[in-house]
């Protein structure tokens, strides 16, 4: 069965999140809520989804095209406030948080604010929306986006949601509660996590026929590579087949590469 | 102890003594506030104003009163974008605001980012007097509605976006850890979309409140625009219904399909059509500008552009969209 990047990137994601086995998700618009709404139907039935604006539901039938779309909600749980919402992370209650972003440096720090400097910006992006409470508050959090060397930098332009901030204990003496801190990446080419050597990104997997190389020359900084490096399964059949069903207005399957 | 200070600032803060003289001094007896669109644009907006609009992005979203204010021609204004796409970016478009306080801007999610507004950000059209996180930003209006100067939080610690906020970082006196206090904020004016009102106010919104919850009891001025203007009784069967009470609201204005292009819980679905359309055309400064005079300056009132710019055909269909009894098209889907 034929599929695309960005059904593999979903695909991988909806299974790292069944492995961590959380309950209680933090979800932002995008690949991550279609990554959480996989993991929900196929492999996790008791997961919540909670949404920045205040919407509390079990997975929805179809992708929402955004965190306040009513199918967010719709035969849901519970709609309530942000303050409610962004609490319940605030006091340790959000096992997972998933995010984007528009670059990562080696040590989970996500910017989505702006490229170049911030009083001449080169490009203005939109800046934190939620994600700075989802990636400082949740228990731990996965963040899926693509990979090239303009996303992968040594150093982020602006530090809009905090990762491991310089690596080490960095993170805990800012003040940042624990457990909180990324946990896993996952890219169109590999899987990384961030048991490494004082808490840098580290490739544990590639996906299904990319190569060390290609891991390696899509990132501006120098990868470390995991003792045992896996490699992604194909994905099922069934995988392909429920992940299609759920985005069937193709909001974002149907952009390919 | 050391204190760190973000280095942007705010224009919504304020004296708690002050800010309790302002709602003392306010009459909060149970009288009919009904307001015309026009009027309520006219007695409550004013240049220099902090203003902030209740619903989330382009969801329940005051559209048909920011018409009203572009017709109006105000300007001056200092807005705070929390979440903003549709309505703020309208107001940025039509010059009616060069500083801003924001958390979230430019975006219309996954339909993509609205190059027009970018611009203005870039260029320094715009200016940003701090950036803030959803979290944060709600936080403050908490501490508004608490009438406190400044709440604790756990968030923005080690990032960028605290050193370009107004908030400020000290070691907390209990835990011995850093923490983070943002500043209240108490917008001038907040306008919240509601689906029921009665005359006096009392009104009931459907779905998530966001940050809207802590905004009525934030902002110094409250307009509430309702779908649907309801008997005193209709409301006091239900009670627990209610989500803001009379007293909290200044003025009622009545307008059905009021947030139209945007999304109304349980009511109608998003234009997809137009929101495509405000997408692609407000990429440079021409597109905007005849997007603004065709939808809002030629249209003599919000009626006027129901009725002759969307359609009845079009908001049956919106309407018939959110119920579950049609499917949603995309156009933007593989045109990205």
């Amino acid at each position: 069965m034929n599929f695309s990047k960005t059904e593999l990137m979903a695909i991988a994601a909806a299974r790292m999140i069944a492995k961590s086995q959380a309950k209680t998700i933090f979800v932002g618009t995008g690949l991550p809520l279609l990554a959480a709404t996989l993991a929900a139907r196929l492999y996790m039935h008791e997961i919540t989804l909670i949404y920045e604006s205040g919407g509390i539901s079990h997975a929805p039938r179809h992708l929402p095209i955004s965190v306040a779309d009513t199918r967010t909600y719709k035969g849901g749980f519970m709609t309530t406030t942000m303050d409610y919402v962004m609490s319940l992370a605030s006091t340790g209650r959000i096992d997972l948080g998933l995010l984007g972003g528009a670059q990562i440096d080696p040590y989970g720090n996500l910017n989505t604010t702006v490229i170049g400097p911030w009083e001449k910006p080169l490009v203005r992006l939109p800046g934190s929306g939620g994600a700075n409470e989802v990636g400082s508050l949740s228990n731990k959090v996965m963040i899926i986006m693509r990979q090239d060397k303009r996303k992968f930098v040594p150093k982020v332009d602006f530090i809009t949601t905090p990762g491991w901030l310089q690596g080490g204990d960095s993170r805990k003496e800012a003040g940042l509660p624990t457990p909180s801190g990324p946990w896993m990446v996952v890219t169109q080419l590999g899987l990384y996590d961030f048991n490494g050597k004082n808490k840098r990104m580290r490739l544990i997997a590639l996906m299904p026929g990319v190569s060390l190389d290609e891991v390696q020359s899509n990132s501006s900084f120098e990868i470390e590579v995991a003792d045992n490096v896996g490699t992604i399964c194909d994905p099922t059949e069934e995988e392909i087949k429920i992940l299609r069903d759920i985005d069937k207005y193709k909001i974002l399957t149907g952009k390919e590469e | 102890m050391d204190i760190i200070k973000g280095e942007g600032t705010t224009i919504c803060w304020s004296d708690p003594d002050d800010m309790r003289e302002w709602f003392a001094g306010k009459d909060k007896g149970l009288r009919d506030k009904v307001m015309e669109m026009r009027e309520a644009v006219k007695t409550f907006i004013k240049p220099g104003n902090s203003l902030m609009f209740g619903g989330f992005g382009y969801v329940r979203t005051p559209v048909a009163f920011v018409h009203e204010m572009i017709r109006q021609e105000i300007k001056d204004l200092k807005l705070l974008m929390v979440p903003d796409n549709y309505i703020y970016g309208l107001l940025l478009l039509a010059g009616a605001s060069s500083e801003v306080e924001l958390a979230f801007t430019a975006s219309l999610e996954v339909r993509g980012l609205l190059r027009g507004i970018r611009k203005l950000f870039e260029t320094g059209k715009v200016k940003i007097l701090s950036e803030w996180s959803l979290g944060s930003f709600q936080w403050r209006l908490r501490a508004a509605a608490m009438g406190i100067p400044w709440t604790p939080i756990r968030s923005l610690l080690g990032s960028d976006t605290f050193r370009k906020s107004a908030a400020m970082q000290v070691t907390d006196p209990m835990t011995g850890k850093p923490i983070t206090m943002v500043p209240a904020c108490w917008p001038d004016v907040a306008v919240v979309p509601v689906h029921k009102a009665d005359k006096y106010g009392n009104a009931q919104i459907i779905g998530p409140l966001m940050a809207d919850f802590n905004l009525v009891r934030a902002a110094k001025n409250l307009v509430i625009v309702t779908e649907e203007l309801v008997s005193p009784e209709h409301v006091r069967e239900e009670p627990w219904r209610t989500t803001i009470p009379h007293f909290l609201v200044d003025a009622v204005v009545v307008q059905p399909y009021g947030a139209h292009p945007t999304l109304m819980p349980t009511k109608y679905y998003w234009d997809e059509d137009h929101l495509y359309e405000f997408l692609k055309v407000t990429e440079n400064e021409e597109g905007a500008r005849e997007y603004i005079k065709k939808y809002i300056i030629d249209s003599k009132d919000y009626w006027d552009y129901l009725e002759n710019k969307v359609g009845l055909k079009k908001l049956k269909m919106l309407e018939d969209i959110e119920e579950g009894f049609m499917e949603p098209e995309y156009p933007w889907v593989n045109r990205k």
